[in-house]
């Protein structure tokens, strides 16, 4: 279109120049004819001019001629002469000159030779009075000079030179007018080339420039649809590849270098089996060259399945692609463009659906695919196994010929969920076979949608499970064997718990007995010694009243035995829940209520703060008051008890310590030190009952702690209990 | 404190009935003390049943002292019978007991008593037992109708006020 409009413009500037140039032509003509006859004329008149001033000089010389011939007639002196015979000689030359412009045919020939005559004539007066006078004398001279025969030359001389000159004069006049003609001629033909001349060029400008403009915007909008047609290449989510008609390549878009691992500009001029390499997928032979044989059949050709691009770097792509010509119109192959894509999600959602087919049809279950009003539309290798049904006796039928009757229903349940979008798990059921056996199954069914989303139809998974039924109810008969077993052993155990039960209340009971009916006899038995010994002590003696003394000591011992029994007991049976203690707090209540621990009597040394443990108040009590009353017995005689008390922290745990100054505990009875009765001593050296430490460390193992000691004889002993710390 | 205030003691053991007299005795303290030898006995004296119809010469006591171990009926038979009398519930009663045995204390109290005491081995200590029960119960506190007028007036007193 564009060289169209380009031809049409040309078709209407040709004539346009041609016309132009015609007028140039013609202007610049005239203009010369017109400047040359101009230069002619002017010429003309300069000889004009000067042949006028040539007759002017001639009559002056010969005036000069006249002038020297008086002077001489009248002095006689030869000085005169001199003038005379210069310009003598002068108008001998202009003379001739005259004559030559007369045979040129300048000046009028009869008139110039009359002249010449005249002058001759005159000349010869003036030699005939120059000679008298010098011959003669004065008065010969002048008798000629009277004679008036030389003025008479002289004024017919005057008036030929007039004649002639008045005669040029007037033709110089026409010659000038002539030249102004011409020269006024000159000057328009001269203005009005100039101004074609001007106009010419400011109509080529204009029609210049617009075409310059033009001819950009065509080149712009070209250059627009190249980089449209470039980024639409580069877009296209396939490869592009442009080969000439040799089957070189001289283009390639995006895609198609991402896949070939060629660019642009290195692939350009190359083969294309070179940048373009194909292969079948399976064999690995070399398919032949789509462009080849584009360019063989010059018709679009497709590629053959299982084709696969190798990449520069040698990369395996499995490609569909097709070629087509480059033609205009009905012409010459230009070239081929190739245009492939990648297929390798094409070619594994196709494995996928393939698998998936496989799996459908290699399932043991029955798949079965169904139209919502229950045409059934499949039928898998497992429906046809577990119902007998070959799958193109279904197929179009209704699913209800595998439902038994009395449970249609079902089926139109299924339906109503299914318009719903709903699934429907695992449900077991009953089904038919084609020789009408019953078969227990279990059932899914799933909604089955179109595109859009809608509930196009459903599909069936069934599965037999008679086996697993039968399973099951042999499983349900083990279990219940077993529940019979367990019963049994239950009511085993219950009876042991029961007997257990009467062991630990006889043992309560005992030990409540011990508290109370133990307690009242040895109440008695202090009572009565203790009455005797106040109302009758004087009467009975001394060695009475110290039996009574033995006795009333012994009772009290006796009670302290059996309050430090039930506390062990207490301790063994007790619940016990652990809480966070402030130790500093609870040893200094101990320490503070206890009479033998007051400082008249002992140096009780705590080195605060004792650091928080985890315990039971009660026991933790216990074991204090126990260890504190253990520290302050067993010094030797006389010395006073000092007992220091001190916290100490081993990762999470934390040590209480209790440290004396008493007697010691010898290594042999270390071993026993803990056990129940227990005692190291005589009760006349250190009384006790030997169950303040078993108390110790059963409350100690209640609360999940630790008791120990290190002693040395005679250098007191260091006792511990170590319960979890109280993180602060 | 008035000396006609009684005291009643629920005590199986000769010894120990003999113990606190005699503590009560050496204290000082004169008010009568009727003994019942079992917890059978406990309740049919509060009753007013059999041979303790006359309220003259039973009253009804300022302070029942409860031993909790008898033939019988226990201690805590008693406390429970009381409870279960609007009545009598009213009457203040400390329980003696030879240990202090954590449940029998927490039982004692859920059933109403007033107080719970291990009977002290020493006479010194059952002496100033004594001197506290006669100088607090039969002289500090202000005892209830039922002590003070009788089992009738305090009857009387919560049909007239209902439920109290």
């Amino acid at each position: 279109m564009q060289v169209a409009k380009t031809a049409q413009s040309w078709h209407v500037i040709r004539p346009i120049f041609i016309v132009v140039a015609c007028l140039l032509t013609v202007s610049i003509a005239v203009a010369y004819f017109v400047g040359l006859r101009a230069l002619r004329l002017n010429r003309n008149l300069a000889t004009q001019s000067e042949q006028i001033r040539d007759l002017e000089r001639f009559v002056s010389t010969l005036k000069d001629v006249e002038t020297g011939q008086r002077g001489y007639l009248l002095t006689g002196d030869e000085r005169y002469l001199e003038p005379y015979q210069r310009a003598h000689t002068n108008l001998t030359l202009e003379l001739s000159e005259l004559k030559r412009l007369s045979s040129a045919g300048d000046l009028p020939s009869r008139q110039v030779e009359r002249v010449a005559d005249l002058t001759q004539k005159k000349l010869a007066e003036i030699e005939d009075t120059i000679r008298l006078r010098r011959e003669r004398g004065p008065e010969a001279a002048l008798e000629i000079v009277h004679s008036g025969r030389g003025k008479q030359l002289m004024d017919e001389l005057r008036s030929v030179v007039g004649q002639i000159e008045t005669e040029k004069q007037s033709e110089f006049r026409q010659t000038n007018r002539q030249t102004s003609n011409a020269n006024v001629l000159r000057t328009v033909t001269f203005i009005l080339t100039a101004i074609v001349n001007l106009a010419f060029l400011g109509w080529a400008y204009g029609r210049l420039g617009r075409e310059i403009v033009q001819a950009e915007a065509a080149v712009t909008e070209s250059q627009k649809e190249k980089e449209l047609l470039a980024t639409t290449l580069a877009s296209i989510g396939d490869g592009v590849i442009v080969t000439d008609a040799q089957g070189q390549v001289t283009s390639l878009n995006g895609e198609a270098e991402r896949m070939t691992g060629w660019q642009g500009a290195e692939a350009r001029g190359k083969k294309l089996s070179e940048v373009f390499k194909i292969q079948n997928e399976r064999t690995g032979a070399a398919v032949e060259n789509p462009v080849e044989k584009v360019l063989r059949l010059g018709t679009i050709v497709g590629l053959a399945n299982h084709t696969v691009l190798v990449s520069r770097d040698g990369n395996k792509i499995p490609i569909g692609d097709s070629g087509a010509p480059v033609r205009r119109g009905e012409g010459p192959i230009e070239g081929v463009v190739l245009v492939f894509r990648d297929v390798s999600e094409e070619r594994s959602a196709q494995a996928a659906k393939e698998r998936l087919a496989a799996i459908v049809a290699s399932s043991e279950d029955a798949i079965i695919s169904k139209r919502l009003d229950g045409t059934i539309l499949t039928w898998n290798a497992g429906a046809e196994r577990m119902f007998g049904y070959a799958m193109e006796e279904v197929l179009g039928k209704s699913i209800t010929i595998i439902i038994p009757q009395q449970r249609l229903d079902e089926e139109s349940f299924v339906q109503e969920k299914m318009k719903r979008g709903e699934r429907i798990e695992h449900f077991e059921t009953v089904r038919l076979t084609k020789d009408g056996q019953p078969l227990d199954v279990s059932l899914a069914v799933s909604p089955l949608k179109d595109e859009e989303g809608q509930v196009v139809g459903a599909s069936k998974v069934l599965r037999n499970v008679t086996a697993r039924k039968r399973a099951q109810d042999e499983l349900a008969m083990a279990r219940k064997q077993l529940e019979l077993h367990a019963q049994e052993l239950e009511g085993v155990v219950a009876e042991r718990t029961k007997q257990l039960r009467a062991t630990v209340a006889e043992l309560e009971a005992f030990c409540y007995s011990l508290s109370h009916d133990m307690r009242t006899p040895l109440r008695a038995i202090q009572s009565y010694s203790q009455m005797v010994l106040e109302e009758q002590g004087k009467n009975i003696g001394t060695d009475c009243t110290s039996y009574l003394r033995k006795s009333i000591s012994a009772a009290e011992r006796m009670d302290q035995l059996i309050q430090d029994v039930l506390a062990f007991t207490r301790l063994s049976r007790q619940e016990i829940v652990l809480e966070p203690l402030d130790v500093d707090k609870l040893v200094r209540e101990i320490v503070h209520e206890r009479p033998e621990l007051q400082p008249a009597r002992a140096d009780i040394l705590i080195e605060s703060p004792l650091l928080g443990m985890f315990g039971h108040p009660a026991s933790l009590t216990q074991c204090v008051t126990n260890l504190l009353d253990n520290a302050v017995k067993f010094v030797a005689r006389g010395v006073k008890p000092r007992v220091r008390v001190y916290s100490e922290t081993r990762e999470n745990k934390v040590k209480l310590c209790f440290e004396d100054n008493g007697i010691g505990i010898d290594s042999e009875a270390q071993q026993r030190l803990f056990g129940m009765f227990q005692r190291l001593h005589r009760d006349d050296q250190y009384a006790g009952t030997g169950i303040g430490l078993a108390i110790v460390r059963k409350a100690a193992e209640r609360m999940q702690g630790q008791v120990g000691f290190e002693s040395k004889v005679g250098k007191g002993t260091r006792f511990w209990v170590e319960l979890p710390g109280v993180k602060s | 404190m008035k000396s006609s205030f009684s005291l009643l003691l629920a005590e199986d053991d000769d010894n120990d009935v003999f113990f606190l007299q005699k503590a009560f005795e050496q204290a000082k303290i004169e008010n009568p003390i009727h003994v019942v030898r079992d917890g059978q006995e406990a309740i049919e004296y509060l009753s007013g049943a059999g041979k303790f119809s006359d309220r003259r010469q039973f009253p009804l006591p300022y302070l029942m002292l409860l031993d909790l171990k008898m033939p019988r009926k226990t201690g805590l038979d008693v406390l429970q019978w009381v409870h279960a009398h609007p009545e009598l519930k009213c009457l203040p009663v400390v329980v003696l007991s030879s240990s202090a045995h954590r449940l029998d204390i927490e039982k004692a109290y859920d059933l109403g008593a007033n107080g719970f005491v291990v009977k002290p081995a020493s006479l010194e200590k059952r002496v100033e037992l004594a001197k506290l029960i006669g100088g607090f119960w039969l002289g500090m506190n202000e005892a209830p109708v039922i002590c003070s007028e009788g089992l009738e007036a305090a009857r009387r007193l919560r049909q007239e006020r209902g439920s109290l």
